[in-house]
């Protein structure tokens, strides 16, 4: 059987006038379900043009990307569509709230199409959002605006929790308290979750460690022991 | 080096936001083409019809005057200061058989100087029979150059040759006039009021003893539009110049008319005088005529008799001739007799004398026989004395018996034996019978003696008696002698007699002769005088004849003849009256303003001018907060290179260049654009659709117009330039730090409307997105409300207007005025309507008729007069049939009522009339009769006093005349033609006119308007599709991360277009609703700009109107957010939610 996410081969280049740009370049590595990955690499790497690819943002220029058995790399816009709505959950670095909607409603955004959506107060509660429910993002701090952000994209109750740079906008304490609600999703929910980061400091608290650079996956580590996130120290 | 730099991004900025920058173009040139378009055509009329007056060079001024003009007022006139020529002209009106119908017609003189026409074909008239006719009329009348036209005068006792020379005209030429510049020839105080056509003739052809109006030009004025101020104030100082002299030129024509009149009067009343005494001669003349022939009559009779007579007497002459005649052969019968008489008498006379003669020589004879006898007796007697004796006696017998025996021997006897015998017979037997008798057989002797005597006596006795017989005979002979001496006598008398008789005779048959020769000749003067009678009969007859003529002539000549006098007394005395309330004349100075249709141009190019007002305003208000709201986005989306160069050092006016310049250049290029393609297109869209109307405006003038257009070019340029800079300036004020800084977002917004919990609570999720969103984005939501408020009243002022003219039609044509054909005839002839009602009825597809009576009388209320039609139906109870007398809003049916009128709803408001007040009806310019007005009727076509014939009767004083049947018929449209010509056919019918017919003549009028409306749903249109296009496109860039981030949470390109589309049908909506209120109120405002005195436009605009104008404004921003659709799905996640801004 083989891995809940398994990429293989995957490129991704774009054509700059004579130029061609290798943002991704025959990437393979598989996530298992349930897994806490981190994809680790510096900026321009290529990270994130990976995770688009994953989270059917975007599509790749060759290769494979099996999630839970599908193809993705083989979806059209309209299935990539649908994939993305009922299969991921995106947290982006500046959370991409919609300024005019309150943190509860950020939440039900996503659950108006959603097929089997978790309660949104609920999954606020689980955040520990419950008392700004009502709040704009804008009266939000940014820590609180990431847990409406992942809140969102947790209610969508996903197969794929993706994260691109979560904490980058974050001062070191609420990065570590959004990074240890991530953590704590994956293990509560079994939750599979990928998290793009160029800090290498954060790698010890996931299971798996992809680093890329230069567009190509330089390595894939397994970690036995993933550390538990109050432990860890950058 | 910097500066290149700076114009290649200035340059790459605007090829890279192509679709912004030709955005702020166009909307500006919309609003600038609009603005400038529609402004212009204001004055672009104004200059046309101007431009057009000045080439034919039309008066400036012109003067009229109750008593006319002499070329003296003339030549005065035309020395006044600012005038520069001055003509006198003659105007009269006068009727023409146009097909059957007394037409008015205008007949004006063709000025020298000034008015010049302008001619399509032929000539110009040159002969006092020539004239110059209405193309119009040309055209429609199907009259060709060559025709003639006949004219004559209104009243029967006017001849129109008191004021023409001639009264038949031949067509030389025809064209335009620029005096009428639509199809309106104005009205005239004659025929049915309405000038059909206008006809120009030589000033030769006019026999009129002043002018009538005298023309002016004023050179000094040629330049300024005759509609402006400049050119009416200079021409107000004209006027009081003419003004001033008018009162001493009045006074002098006033002494000249009423010393004219005076010896006109003197004049008339010798004619008149003439005129009876003729009458008088001629009534003498017949009476004398009259006694002629009574006496003429007299002697015919006379003559009768006569003839009776004479006829009488010749026939007793005749009768009295023929028994003359009987007479005279009576008389030859007689005398014929007489002479067989005399002749018998004659022969008688002989047989007389020979019987005479004869009984002489007898009685000698006897004589001598008688005394032989008496001889031979007395020789017997003596012998007888022998016998005597018994002796003698023997012997006797003895002897006697010898002699016996002898005789008896037969022996001859001897005389004596003989006579002896002889004797013995005589004597003896008649002795032996008387002795045997007596028985003696021996007698005695003197026996014997006595038988002898006895035997004697007798002979004796025989003797005896013949010499007394003898003596007798002799006695007779005497007197046979003496008779026939007598009878001699006689005969020589009856001779003498009968001679006496035939001559007699003879001179009777002369005497007849002659009376037959004078019976003849009197006979023949009979004939004669018979014949002369008969002549003399027959000439008297015709005379009588002639005489009755006469008198019948007279009889009905002098009827006439005494009308005419009276007439012309009555003339004369009114004449006289007239003469005498003359008035000094007056000048009336009238201008321009005194040309309808001019003025009517006027009035129009003001409406246009108030649309002008509005609309463009409308565009340029949009256009302008469009091009803010553009550039304002622009200026924000440049934020973090406004960052980049003020922290490189560039100066706020470097950097602020490039956003002013960018606006500046579009906004002038659109403004340039719009200036060229609006100052030419929509005055030419404008005027042409004006041009129908206006048929004889030759002259499209459409220069730009410079002082608006610049006006709207910088307005425009300012507009977006200001925006811009306001919106680069709050820029400017941060920080470059800050600028580099992703702006902060605007802040979500609870809306008011969660505050209504309950009702918040039911809401989708995605209907409060909605409204949060909607509320979010300010000025996007005005703009766009606006922008589709402003597309949505557009396109209802555009198709209310449609409603509204259209209107006209509809419900004048079907709901107010339900007959179907009116029949017109001449109502001069007050027993003309029932043969023409009865043959109405007996046509095929009638249904039900109505006599009218339709005349143009003004009415007057509150110091302002219309010209209104005067509607009085024969009977009321089916007036509703016919005519339907409405209130519009409520639909309540009006009657008509004795105590006062109905009055139509655009009289009543140009009027400022409510029911129960009083209007003023004006008949004959002079009759002010003031009525109560009982109700207002929808009316969208003239004006229409309504009123009983009752109440005709009771302010007029005279039935009314009828000169119409309205009918109701079966008959559609395609047999109608039939129809029409079955009607015309009806002895007396002049016209027919069908609804549908006035329906189509009116439906093309308008169609003029129709190009205005489309005009506008254009526009409203390119507006909407502009605004919404411009709006949509920067609330989608402003919105791009939103967009991207529902795109990667899944949103199908369906459902991220719904979220949008959701707040465009919100904004689409509000903006609709209030575009319906926006239009519902410019509609008002439009129409009541727009419409013209005669018409009243629908007043409401209908429900499909606005069903379209939604559908329309939907269809508009559906096809824009359709568009958008295309940029939504573009929008790349991947990118957008890259980079932070």
């Amino acid at each position: 059987m083989p891995a809940f996410v398994t990429l293989e081969d995957v490129s991704k280049t774009y054509r700059m006038g004579e130029m061609v740009i290798h943002a991704a370049d025959k990437v393979s590595f598989e996530i298992e379900k349930g897994e806490f990955a981190v994809i680790l690499g510096p900026s321009g790497a290529g990270k994130t043009t990976v995770l688009n690819i994953l989270g059917g943002m975007d599509r790749p220029s060759g290769g494979r990307v099996w999630v839970d058995g599908q193809d993705v790399a083989q979806f059209g816009p309209r299935r990539l569509t649908q994939y993305r709505r009922d299969d991921i959950g995106f947290v982006f670095q500046f959370y991409n709230l919609v300024q005019n909607l309150t943190a509860l409603e950020n939440v039900e955004l996503a659950l108006q199409i959603c097929k089997n959506p978790l309660d949104a107060g609920e999954v606020l509660r689980e955040v520990g959002l419950e008392q700004r429910a009502g709040n704009f993002p804008a009266r939000l701090s940014g820590g609180e605006q990431q847990r409406v952000s992942i809140a969102r994209a947790l209610a969508k109750n996903p197969k794929l929790l993706l994260c691109d740079e979560p904490t980058g906008a974050l001062d070191y304490q609420t990065g570590k308290a959004i990074l240890k609600l991530l953590q704590d999703t994956c293990r509560g929910r079994g939750m599979t979750v990928v998290v793009i980061t160029h800090n290498s400091a954060i790698a010890p608290m996931a299971d798996r460690i992809i680093e890329i650079k230069n567009g190509k996956c330089q390595r894939v580590r397994v970690n036995a022991q993933p550390l538990p996130v109050e432990s860890i120290e950058w | 080096m910097k500066r290149n730099a700076r114009i290649k991004d200035f340059f790459r900025e605007i090829r890279g936001s192509l679709n912004r920058y030709l955005s702020i173009m166009c909307i500006v040139m919309l609003g600038v083409a609009f603005y400038a378009g529609v402004r212009s055509a204001q004055p672009d009329m104004k200059l046309s019809v101007d431009k057009m007056y000045d080439d034919a060079n039309m008066m400036d001024m012109r003067v009229l005057s109750t008593l006319g003009l002499t070329q003296e007022d003339v030549d005065f006139i035309a020395g006044i200061e600012g005038v520069t020529k001055a003509e006198g002209g003659y105007t009269a009106y006068a009727l023409t058989d146009d097909n059957g119908r007394h037409s008015v017609v205008s007949v004006q003189s063709i000025a020298r100087d000034m008015n010049r026409l302008d001619l399509h074909s032929g000539r110009l008239p040159e002969k006092a029979d020539e004239c110059f006719l209405d193309q119009r009329y040309m055209d429609e009348a199907g009259i060709a150059l060559g025709d003639t036209i006949s004219l004559y005068s209104d009243q029967e006792d006017e001849d129109i040759l008191d004021t023409l020379r001639t009264s038949t005209f031949t067509v030389v030429g025809s064209g335009s006039y620029a005096w009428y510049l639509n199809f309106d020839r104005g009205t005239a105080p004659i025929g049915n009021g309405d000038v059909r056509f206008f006809m120009m003739v030589p000033p030769e052809a006019f026999s009129l003893s002043a002018y009538t109006v005298a023309y002016m030009t004023c050179d000094a004025v040629d330049g300024e539009i005759a509609y402006d101020s400049a050119y009416k104030d200079y021409i107000a100082g004209v006027t009081d110049r003419v003004e001033a002299i008018a009162g001493e030129r009045c006074a002098v024509r006033f002494a000249q008319v009423k010393r004219e009149g005076a010896d006109k009067i003197a004049d008339a009343r010798q004619e008149i005088a003439d005129g009876e005494q003729e009458l008088d001669d001629a009534k003498q003349e017949l009476s004398d005529a009259k006694i002629k022939l009574q006496d003429a009559a007299q002697e015919i009779a006379d003559g009768e008799a006569e003839i009776a007579d004479g006829e009488r007497e010749l026939a007793d002459a005749k009768a009295e001739v023929r028994r003359h005649e009987k007479e005279l052969a009576d008389g030859w019968a007689a005398l014929a007799d007489a002479k067989a008489q005399l002749e018998e008498a004659a022969q008688k006379i002989e047989e007389a004398e020979v019987e005479v003669v004869g009984g002489g020589s007898a009685i000698s004879n006897n004589r001598a026989a008688l005394g032989e006898k008496a001889s031979q007796f007395n020789a017997f007697a003596a012998q007888a004395e022998a016998l005597k004796t018994a002796e003698g006696y023997q012997n006797a017998q003895g002897n006697y018996e010898q002699l016996k025996a002898a005789q008896g021997a037969g022996l001859p006897l001897d005389e004596t034996q003989q006579a002896a015998l002889g004797f013995y017979d005589q004597i003896l037997p008649q002795m032996d019978g008387a002795l045997q008798q007596a028985g003696i057989a021996n007698p005695s002797d003197e026996m014997l003696g006595q038988v002898v005597d006895g035997a004697l006596q007798p002979t004796r006795d025989a003797i005896e008696s013949g010499y007394s017989q003898l003596h007798a005979a002799d006695k007779e002979v005497e007197r046979g002698r003496e008779a026939l001496e007598e009878a001699k006598r006689e005969y020589a008398e009856g001779e003498r007699e009968i001679a006496q008789n035939e001559q007699k005779l003879r001179d009777g048959q002369a005497e007849i002769d002659k009376a037959w020769r004078e019976i003849r000749i009197a006979e023949a003067d009979l004939a004669q005088g018979k014949r002369e009678l008969a002549d003399g009969k027959k000439e008297y007859e015709d005379a009588l004849k002639e005489y009755d003529e006469a008198q019948a002539e007279f009889d009905e000549k002098s009827a006439d003849a005494q009308a005419d006098i009276d007439q012309a007394k009555d003339k004369v005395a009114k004449a006289q009256q007239e003469l005498d309330d003359l008035k000094e004349p007056e000048w009336y100075v009238l201008d321009r303003e005194s040309i309808q249709s001019f003025v009517e141009y006027g009035l129009d190019t003001d409406r246009i001018g108030a649309i002008g007002q509005v609309f463009p305003a409308i565009f340029f208000l949009v256009a302008a907060l469009v091009s803010l709201t553009t550039m304002t986005r622009m200026v924000e989306e440049g934020r973090l290179q406004i960052g980049t160069m003020k922290a490189l050092g560039y100066t706020q006016t470097a950097i602020a260049g490039k956003y002013l310049g960018y606006a500046l250049s579009a906004s002038l290029a659109g403004s340039v654009l719009g200036i060229a393609l609006g100052s030419k297109l929509l005055p030419y869209v404008i005027l042409s659709a004006y041009g129908i109307l206006y048929d004889n405006m030759t002259v499209m003038l459409l220069p730009i117009q410079w002082d608006l257009s610049l006006f709207a070019l910088l307005i425009a340029v300012a507009c977006t330039v200001a925006a811009t800079y306001v919106a680069c300036y709050a820029e400017f004020r941060a920080t470059p730090a800050a600028l580099m800084r992703p702006a902060a977002p605007p802040q979500g917004k609870r809306v008011l409307l969660e505050r209504a919990t309950f009702l918040w609570k039911r809401m989708t999720f995605s209907q409060k997105a909605t409204f949060r969103n909607l509320f979010r984005y300010k000025k996007r939501f005005f703009m766009t409300v606006l922008g589709i408020g402003a597309c949505m009243g557009l396109l209802l002022v555009a198709f209310g207007l449609r409603n509204s003219i259209s209107e006209i039609v509809d419900k004048q044509y079907t709901a107010v005025w339900t007959y179907d054909t009116g029949v017109s005839f001449d109502d001069e002839d007050p027993d003309a309507l029932p043969g023409i009602r009865e043959d109405l009825q007996k046509t095929q597809g009638v249904r039900e008729l109505l006599a009218v009576k339709q005349t143009g009388i003004e009415a007057k209320a509150g110091g302002v007069t219309k010209q209104v039609n005067l509607f009085v139906p024969e009977v009321t109870d089916n007036l509703d049939d016919f005519v339907r007398l409405r209130d519009r809003r409520t639909g309540e049916r009006y009657a008509l009522e004795a105590e006062g009128v109905v009055i139509t709803e655009k009289l009543a408001r140009l009027l400022s009339l409510a029911v129960g007040d009083e209007i003023v009806l004006l008949r004959d310019e002079v009759q002010e009769t003031p009525v109560k007005v009982t109700a207002i009727a929808e009316n969208y076509l003239h004006h229409y006093v309504y009123m009983t014939p009752a109440l005709y009767q009771l302010l007029y004083g005279e039935e009314p005349s009828y000169g119409m049947v309205l009918l109701r018929t079966d008959t559609d449209r395609e047999g109608e033609g039939a129809m029409g010509e079955a009607l015309l056919r009806i002895d007396g019918v002049t016209g027919v006119s069908f609804v549908s017919a006035l329906e189509d003549q009116v439906a093309d009028m308008m169609r003029s308007l129709d190009m205005v409306v489309w005009v506008l749903v254009i526009s409203a249109g390119l507006l909407a599709f502009i605004v919404l296009y411009n709006l949509n496109n920067i609330s989608i860039i402003e919105r791009r991360r939103e967009l991207a981030t529902l795109k990667v949470l899944g949103f199908y390109d369906g459902e991220v277009a719904a979220y949008v589309y959701r707040e465009n049908v919100w904004l689409t909506c509000i903006g609709i609703a209030l575009g319906a209120v926006i239009g519902f109120f410019l509609h008002k405002f439009v129409i009541r700009t727009c419409e013209v005195d005669m018409i009243m436009f629908g007043q409401s605009i209908r429900f499909m109107s606005y069903v379209w104008s939604v559908a329309l404004t939907f269809l508009f921003a559906i096809v824009v957010n359709l568009l958008m659709f295309f940029k939504l799905r573009k929008i790349d996640m991947v990118e957008s939610l890259k980079s932070v801004e």
